[in-house]
């Protein structure tokens, strides 16, 4: 089967949870991690891998960790609360998660618009960025329209004062092997 | 001053001055604890013009912390009151940050490139040109050329070569963040993290080469600390990655088969490492699945 190229993209609530969460949980830093789902373009849930800089060993690590589940793509936030696009290892990394059969999706938290969206000012529209890959240059740079199914159950959640502390798989690789890790 | 006391205890004996002071030694940053210490201690009569400055640039420096301009504008006054030139090097720093608070980067700028006309070597102002660029978007460029200039005039510290490490890594740029890293290294050859951090880019950037290297630092690390899981998991990456380089190395490259040998070992070695350290946790069978994959691969 040819592999289609995708227009859209859908994340389920619980995912988005988990990338805004994982953001809040590392405010100075990037934060990287894998999306799952049922097919291309559906995201389900989120595995965050790490803070920082992704690597080979920990992006390798943390994919064979990750058991019969399709990985249909990344998702990262940028350091600073005004940067809206997503670093070139980021790029690198959705570009290397491509395979015969599906294109990844690359999403791109946007900070500024979390932090209104905790606030209660602000709803879920273009909190995150979704790309595709670009026909011409091969990167994950072609923007794709993003829904976020039950939207207001999600700004819901998020707007709580003491959001639990995601512990992404360097948080748990840096603890001890009894520190969870957000996994399915 | 009881040299000995933890912070709780200086806390808990309302020990202002001290707690302040412990604050500063260790380098910790708790800039509400800092506050309101200061603001208790400033009360004190008692206190020497030289350690009330000292209070005064530590509340100020806090107060940016927690975003209360007010509070450091009221600190910088105070300093003035008390005699501080306002052409004190040491007061425009804080000057300077109080700038930079406030979202005037261009003024802290300025007045960090008078400093440095002054004294070319102001390493706080190196730094603080330093982070203005960090923190904004697009500036990558600039911000490693900023850093490179920090560096040239301090090239021995390994904070600021730890700095450009992740810069390099965050841009990418994984052969020169091994650079800055052995630069690190060079200050702390026992530190496990460290090696895992070059071995890690060394296994990103690949070629067998490089990940001869990057074995040989994930086994320093685990030969430093034997339980660290990222130096186990890295180890079997690494090597596995290194068996499969070699085995699909063109014939003008020359392979070792000793080194293919010792890698597939390392896989082994690896992979028992981390099954060990899983043992009696929830997440063994999914690490007894990956690592068989891997010894499965090698054999």
């Amino acid at each position: 089967m040819t592999k289609q190229s995708i227009q859209k993209v859908s994340v389920e609530p619980s995912a988005l949870l988990i990338v805004t969460q994982h953001a809040a949980s590392h405010p100075y830093e990037a934060i990287h991690g894998l999306l799952v789902g049922p097919m291309a373009g559906v995201v389900q849930n989120a595995i965050p891998v790490c803070h920082g800089t992704p690597t080979r060993p920990l992006v390798e690590t943390a994919m064979g960790l990750i058991h019969n589940k399709t990985i249909v793509g990344w998702y990262t936030a940028p350091a600073l609360l005004h940067d809206t696009k997503a670093g070139p290892v980021a790029l690198r990394m959705a570009a290397n998660l491509e395979t015969k059969d599906l294109e990844p999706v690359l999403l791109v938290l946007q900070n500024a618009k979390l932090v209104a969206c905790r606030n209660g000012e602000g709803n879920v529209d273009k909190l995150l960025e979704a790309f595709g890959k670009d026909d011409l240059g091969g990167q994950w740079v072609r923007p794709l329209e993003c829904t976020v199914q039950d939207a207001s159950s999600a700004i819901e959640q998020m707007k709580t004062s003491n959001p639990p502390t995601i512990h992404d798989f360097v948080d748990h690789l840096e603890g001890s092997a009894s520190t969870p890790w957000v996994t399915l | 001053m009881d040299t000995d006391a933890d912070l709780e205890t200086l806390v808990a004996q309302k020990d202002h001055v001290n707690v302040l002071r412990y604050l500063r030694v260790h380098q910790l940053r708790d800039p509400s604890l800092a506050v309101h210490h200061g603001q208790a201690a400033l009360k004190q009569r008692s206190l020497s013009d030289v350690t009330r400055l000292a209070i005064y640039e530590q509340v100020a420096l806090a107060a940016l912390d927690l975003q209360d301009h007010t509070l450091a504008d009221e600190c910088l006054s105070k300093l003035r009151e008390m005699g501080v030139e306002k052409e004190s090097v040491r007061f425009r720093l804080l000057l300077g940050r109080c700038l930079e608070a406030s979202g005037d980067t261009t003024g802290a700028s300025q007045l960090y490139d008078t400093l440095l006309k002054e004294n070319p070597a102001n390493s706080v102002a190196l730094k603080r040109k330093y982070c203005i660029l960090k923190s904004q978007v697009g500036q990558e460029i600039a911000t490693v050329a900023a850093l490179n200039e920090y560096l040239q005039n301090n090239y021995s510290d390994p904070a600021a070569w730890s700095e450009m490490a992740k810069l390099r890594m965050e841009q990418g740029d994984f052969a020169k963040a091994i650079y800055a890293w052995e630069e690190v290294l060079l200050s702390a050859p026992t530190d496990p993290f460290v090696h895992v951090s070059i071995a890690e880019c060394y296994t990103t950037v690949g070629g067998l080469d490089n990940l001869e290297q990057a074995r040989k630092h994930f086994c320093q690390a685990l030969e430093l600390d034997a339980s660290y899981r990222r130096a186990q998991f890295g180890l079997v990456v690494a090597a596995n990655a290194y068996v499969e380089a070699a085995s699909n190395a063109s014939k003008k490259q020359l392979v070792d088969d000793f080194e293919v040998q010792v890698a597939k070992e390392l896989v082994k070695f690896g992979a028992e490492q981390a099954i060990q350290a899983y043992k009696g946790t929830s997440m063994l069978a999914s690490v007894q699945s990956l690592m068989q994959e891997y010894t499965e691969g090698v054999k």
